[in-house]
């Protein structure tokens, strides 16, 4: 009731059954959905139906040269508009019967060897996206060395409920994990490194140091991310990095392999044996969860894990961001009541807003009430609608307001920007 | 396929009956043994025909619209706080009308209303029409006297005694006598009993997290304020005309059943304080303004209209609050700065000089 007044919610972690097994590889897919065209930004295929794909070929690529790969072998079947729930609209390459298989990359270079601009370089030429936040691995780094950067950590949390992807990775592959750390603090001139991990009795252990990193055993509230980019501006700067990014930058610097496969969880109420996956990016999500045996109960496929995700079709493509597929029953689920005021979701929300109040002003159409309740803080972690007794999906309102201020502030600049 | 957010639905124990209202029932078990004590056994009777009407009105809302009934149980709520704001002479039917008008306003709220949010206190409402349509019958009070009656007949409507929030404002507290303040023995609505009673079911309320202690503190001290900066009862201490007023009349049940009613009180804990003190100083000022002698619920129907409002006035003063404290730490941390540098300066001086 009223006694969540710390922002934030306790003990949302529990260990995914995922974890019990070692990481599996995917093998077969039916398809495969490319999507070549991120953001709004230009892109370049030199591709056309009937073109033959093969891993290590260059897909596309953006002005500023960032490339898209594929894992697969096989032939354009058609170039078509995607609406994907993580990157909205996109143009994607199909590719009917694909082949591919994973294996770890012989190391042919060492990662000793490269000097900081040619690190960002390789993250750059191999197509890196951060999963913590969607951004290119290169622009970040650069960011973060521009910045000053004290600490560099990398973040293997997976905070939320059946996602165990970052910290199977940790585990299997902890020492291509810490290098990689340590050359990307290297590149952005940190001096300071560290592995983030979850504390608690029900947390999978780890040694105190992995490699030459020290491996930080915390145990925050979720959101874990924001708190935890608190406490690295508390040691005085710096940045987080998945442990997907990390483990790809290790891949790229070791073999110059690209970023084309993604380590993720499936697991949910419906997967009676969750795994963790090495996926390559493309792969429709329900031919991933057709390797795991899931009940025969209807299924809803959340992507973008439970907390901040949304439902999907099984034929949405997998996307380098993932690191979860959740597959719940779908009986379990029923409609929103009314508000019962519990003021519930103003005491858990990280950034201090008035979630609820924010969802009536948004549906009672008053902006200038909306400008003053600032929904553009928000960070959509969806704590607000995971502890609402009536199941209200005030994240989804308050997001839908956030856009509404954005959108009336950027056309607001645009225009003063006019009269200029 | 429309893509919707899953966080509402990891949770699984949402069809359990709500802890709050748990608390809420059996808190108000205190005042509603109390009334049988007082009133006899007649008090149980009016509840019962008010309970019996929102189960019904559920009923029904559930075979037309489909909501599912009780698991919020408002309306069961509504309909014990209601006769419990009525005297015990009251027709039998009479609360039970004003179920009937509360329970219809949640219904319409809940079906027509988007978005789907309770902002106004159905309770206050339905007490409201009952004295906008009974008018001096629902201020016909008698002396209550424990144990004594149990038959079902009430004592007649010819032996009404003042209630002392009409001693409060005819400005007569010579009568005043906090032995019968304690024992609840002073005429009023069946729910205005003995106010340790009350406090009793208050703390219960607040250590249990059901009901917040900002609204309930801040009322009870600002209704205390308010009355004894308002004055004007002769004939016993200003603390005891200031006791009096918030224990006699409805003000301290209304203050821990309505008011702290998770549904109207704002969200932020600046807002509960300033809802808190506007409720006490509103209901002291309709006490002294209006004709009729109870005005709690007024007061707090209209102040939990205000709560959305109040609510974003606390959330700006809290944003400007920290903003300052930021400034004030930046400006501490830019002097503190600018002596270690004219320290590092004058250790340089120093060793140059040696």
């Amino acid at each position: 009731m009223l006694n969540s007044q710390i922002s934030g919610i306790k003990s949302l972690f529990r260990p995914s059954d995922a974890l019990k097994g070692p990481i599996t590889a995917l093998t077969e897919a039916s398809s495969a959905y490319i999507p070549v065209a991120l953001d709004k930004e230009r892109f370049y295929t030199p591709l056309t139906n009937g073109s033959s794909v093969s891993p290590q070929k260059q897909l596309s690529f953006t002005e500023s040269g960032f490339p898209v790969y594929s894992a697969f072998t096989g032939e354009v079947e058609d170039i078509l508009k995607l609406d994907h729930p993580l990157l909205k609209e996109t143009v994607a390459i199909k590719i009917a019967h694909p082949t591919f298989s994973f294996s770890l990359p012989a190391e042919k270079y060492d990662i000793d060897s490269y000097s900081p601009d040619e690190i960002i370089e390789w993250a750059k030429k191999a197509g890196i996206v951060d999963e913590t936040d969607g951004e290119r691995l290169y622009k970040k780094l650069q960011r973060i060395k521009a910045s000053g950067a004290k600490i560099l950590v990398c973040n293997a949390l997976s905070d939320t409920p059946f996602e165990a992807a970052n910290t199977a990775l940790l585990r299997s592959y902890g020492e291509a994990v810490s290098k990689a750390l340590v050359a990307a603090s290297y590149a952005v001139g940190a001096s300071r490194c560290a592995i983030a991990v979850f504390d608690g009795k029900k947390a999978p252990q780890f040694p105190q140091s992995i490699g030459q990193v020290p491996v930080m055993k915390i145990n925050f509230r979720y959101p874990s991310k924001p708190l935890l980019d608190m406490q690295i501006r508390g040691w005085g700067g710096g940045d987080q990095i998945g442990a997907g990014a990390l483990f790809a930058l290790y891949q790229a610097l070791t073999s110059h392999k690209p970023h084309t496969y993604v380590c993720l969880t499936v697991d949910g109420t419906a997967v009676k044996e969750p795994k963790n996956m090495f996926v390559p990016i493309g792969v429709p999500i329900g031919d991933v969860v057709r390797n795991c045996v899931v009940s025969d109960l209807p299924h809803l496929f959340v992507v973008g894990g439970i907390m901040n995700g949304v439902t999907c079709l099984p034929e949405t493509p997998v996307t380098a961001t993932m690191t979860s597929i959740v597959v719940n029953d779908i009986e379990k689920y029923e409609s929103e009541r009314i508000c019962s005021g519990c003021s519930e979701c103003v005491g858990v929300c990280p950034k201090k807003l008035l979630p609820v109040h924010i969802m009536t002003a948004l549906k009672r159409g008053n902006s200038s009430m909306l400008s003053l309740l600032n929904p553009e803080l928000c960070i959509g972690c969806g704590c607000c609608s995971y502890v609402c007794p009536s199941r209200i999906n005030i994240m989804q309102s308050v997001l839908e307001a956030k856009n509404e201020v954005l959108s009336h502030t950027a056309k607001t600049e645009g225009g003063s920007d006019e009269e200029l | 396929m429309k893509s919707f957010n899953t966080a509402p639905f990891i949770r699984l124990d949402s069809d359990k009956f709500p802890k709050y209202y748990t608390d809420l029932l059996i808190a108000l078990a205190g005042p509603l043994f109390m009334a049988v004590f007082l009133y006899g056994v007649r008090a149980a009777l009016i509840m019962a025909f008010s309970l019996v009407t929102a189960v019904f009105l559920n009923a029904l809302e559930f075979s037309v619209f489909g909501n599912k009934p009780i698991i919020d149980a408002d309306d069961i709520l509504t309909a014990v706080i209601i006769p419990l704001l009525c005297p015990a002479t009251i027709n039998l039917l009479i609360p039970c009308a004003g179920v009937a008008v509360a329970v219809a306003v949640r219904i319409f709220i809940s079906n027509f209303i988007r978005p789907k949010m309770m902002f106004l206190s159905t309770a206050c409402i339905g007490w409201i029409f009952l004295v906008a349509v009974f008018g001096s019958r629902m201020f016909e009070y008698t002396q209550p006297q424990a144990l004594t009656s149990f038959s079902l007949s009430v004592t007649s409507v010819g032996e009404t005694v003042p209630s002392v929030t009409a001693l409060i404002k005819s400005g007569n507290g010579e009568s005043f006598d906090l032995i019968h303040l304690l024992l609840g023995e002073l005429a009023g609505p069946m729910g205005a009993s003995s106010p340790i009673v009350l406090l009793a079911c208050a703390l219960f309320l607040i250590i249990r997290h059901s009901a917040p202690y900002q609204t309930f503190v801040g009322y009870i001290l600002s209704a205390f304020v308010c009355s004894v900066a308002f004055g004007g009862v002769s004939g016993c201490t200003l603390l005891t005309a200031g006791l009096f007023s918030i224990s006699g009349g409805s003000l301290l049940f209304c203050a821990i059943f309505i008011a702290c009613q998770r549904h109207f009180y704002p969200m932020t804990k600046t807002g509960r304080w300033i809802s808190g003190i506007l409720l006490g100083f509103f209901t002291v000022l309709l006490r002294n303004i209006l004709p009729i002698e109870q005005a709690a619920p007024i007061a707090i129907l209209v102040i939990t209209f205000l709560s959305y409002y109040i609510d974003v006035v606390a959330y700006l003063l809290n944003n400007a609050v920290r903003y300052v404290k930021v400034l004030h730490r930046n400006r501490i941390r830019q002097r503190i700065e600018g002596i270690r540098k004219k320290s590092r300066k004058n250790d340089d001086e120093a060793q140059e000089i040696l």
